[in-house]
């Protein structure tokens, strides 16, 4: 475990510096690196195997995602980013969602394990996330700047948070349907995540105030995650909303800007994404590719058209400038980490047992099509907005 | 000595800001005098918080970087006044405690201008990193 673990980092640390050198995305380089170890290729060779250690690996991992997506925000800036952010950022997680569900109902694809309604479900709520590293780096090469820059940053600041709300709700709704629990038992399983996010965010915050290392804080701040997300586990309850509940509630019960209970770990969200793209890629199964081609190009055409007609909705409502109902949706194409990261919990869960395989691999395909198509998107957007800056405006 | 005692030989003031001060004004506050790398949030003479020099240009030059954190992100886009981006947990010192003790704890938050509160937490004068260097400097310590 502990070498096939060393073996995916490096090996996709190294394909990502080079596809930077070469310009190319690197998320496709992680995921490529991560194939090269899957069984059908080096993996069997090598008898390296993604296990069951991927679970606690990949649970953890993505419970401190959502830490640091609760922990990003508060309420004042939700408030104060404007109606336009908050109508783009509902219309443009709810437009691919209703997208991605009516045309994988309409070709109904078949998956061993899986109902048609419940693949429809899962793939249209991982079609609402989207990817701000990819998003930022077309802003920063074209230094763009306006009304629809703005607009882009703040959504895809926000929409991810979206995204892990929708999907532990639908995980809650599908897991507890299959498992014959009642409604009322779904809605005990959310108000507990979020009592249990937030008791441990008191915790967090009031240790935090104490410790005035960084470092100690660090350790701090790993292990309430690690707790919190071992605990929800075994309560049964969402560990994703506990995780982000413990972010939100840490940075507004310690009264910070989230220089104590947030920035600490900030900067290990890269190398999580890595064991994400690495892990996922180790999964890589030829059969998904060429048995549902339609599905992964539905999914594309789908959640383009969903995420473009959802933001120009959303901006529309909120009585948006023109050019930012236009162009903004165009500017959310590009999708990454957390959308593997979600599709990746599936894997060991009991209910998506059998299909996690073709679900995962459907997001990981797709993932890096939206990677490539989604830059280019972007910049098309800013430029026909006019918030592409020529060199000489850089001041 | 005491913060006090080195006051009285060295006095200084605090760069201040009103609570609902926009960034433009809190980088105007913190020009308007050389060297200057911490300003200070008040509501009349009560500090509520603390903005860093780092923290100033971050926040004024985010377009420039090419990475951000979700935090970040937020901060930019949200914009506010300078109680939204100041810290409210600061380091501060008391007229009589030993100034030693005071050197250690502004290394130690990376603290140019040290405001020094009376028994109200009211804000009297600051002890600046760069006076203490001179007179370090000079042997006058």
């Amino acid at each position: 475990m502990i070498v096939t673990l060393g073996l995916l980092l490096l090996s996709g640390l190294v394909a990502g510096l080079v596809a930077s050198r070469l310009g190319l995305p690197r998320v496709a380089a992680y995921v490529l690196a991560g194939m090269v170890f899957s069984p059908r290729l080096l993996g069997g060779v090598l008898h390296v195997s993604v296990g069951p250690w991927s679970e606690p690996l990949t649970t953890v991992a993505l419970g401190f995602i959502a830490y640091l997506i609760g922990g990003s925000m508060t309420i004042s800036q939700v408030r104060r980013s404007g109606p336009a952010i908050l109508g783009a950022t509902l219309g443009g997680s709810l437009g691919p969602i209703l997208m991605v569900v009516a045309t994988v109902l309409l070709i109904s694809p078949e998956i061993p394990g899986l109902s048609v309604g419940q693949l429809a479900l899962v793939l249209g709520v991982i079609a609402s996330t989207t990817a701000p590293a990819a998003t930022l780096a077309v802003l920063h090469q074209c230094r763009a700047r306006g009304p629809v820059a703005k607009t882009l940053l703040g959504v895809v600041a926000l929409d991810d948070a979206v995204g892990i709300v929708l999907f532990s709700l639908m995980l809650v709704a599908i897991t507890g349907k299959e498992q014959g629990e009642a409604v009322g038992q779904a809605v005990v399983s959310v108000a507990g995540a979020l009592l249990l996010g937030a008791v441990s965010a008191q915790l967090l915050a009031t240790l935090g105030h104490r410790i005035r290392g960084v470092s100690l804080r660090l350790s701090l701040i790993l292990g309430s995650i690690l707790l919190v997300v071992g605990a929800a586990e075994a309560l049964r309850v969402s560990s994703l909303l506990a995780s982000m509940a413990l972010g939100f509630g840490a940075r507004f019960l310690a009264r910070t800007t989230g220089d104590r209970v947030i920035s600490p770990v900030e900067d290990l969200e890269e190398t999580v994404f890595v064991v994400f793209f690495t892990v996922a890629g180790a999964h890589f199964e030829p059969s998904v590719f060429t048995d549902h081609t339609g599905l992964i190009a539905a999914y594309v055409g789908a959640r383009l058209v969903g995420k473009i007609g959802g933001a120009a909705l959303g901006t529309r409502l909120v009585g948006a400038p023109k050019t930012v109902v236009r162009w903004l949706g165009p500017g959310l194409i590009p999708q990454a980490g957390v959308a593997v990261g979600l599709a990746l919990t599936l894997v060991h869960h009991p209910v998506f047992a059998e299909a996690s395989t073709v679900v995962l691999n459907v997001v990981l395909a797709t993932t890096v099509v939206n990677e490539l198509i989604g830059p280019v998107s972007t910049r098309f957007a800013l430029q026909r907005a006019g918030e592409v800056r020529t060199p000489r405006e850089r001041v | 000595m005491t913060v006090g005692q080195w006051m009285t030989q060295h006095p200084g003031r605090a760069v201040t800001v009103h609570r609902e001060a926009e960034l433009d004004e809190v980088v105007e506050r913190m020009l308007e005098q050389a060297g200057v790398r911490d300003v200070y949030v008040v509501a009349g003479r009560t500090i509520l918080g603390h903005i860093s020099h780092r923290k100033i240009v971050h926040l004024l030059l985010a377009e420039h970087r090419r990475e951000h954190t979700r935090r970040q992100i937020m901060e930019r886009i949200a914009g506010g006044a300078a109680q939204d981006f100041m810290d409210p947990h600061f380091a501060s010192a008391r007229p009589e405690e030993e100034l030693d003790n005071v050197l250690d704890r502004m290394l130690e938050h990376d603290v140019e201008d040290l405001p020094v509160l009376d028994d109200h937490k009211l804000l009297v004068g600051t002890i600046g990193l760069t006076t203490v260097l001179q007179a370090k400097a000079g042997q006058k310590l």
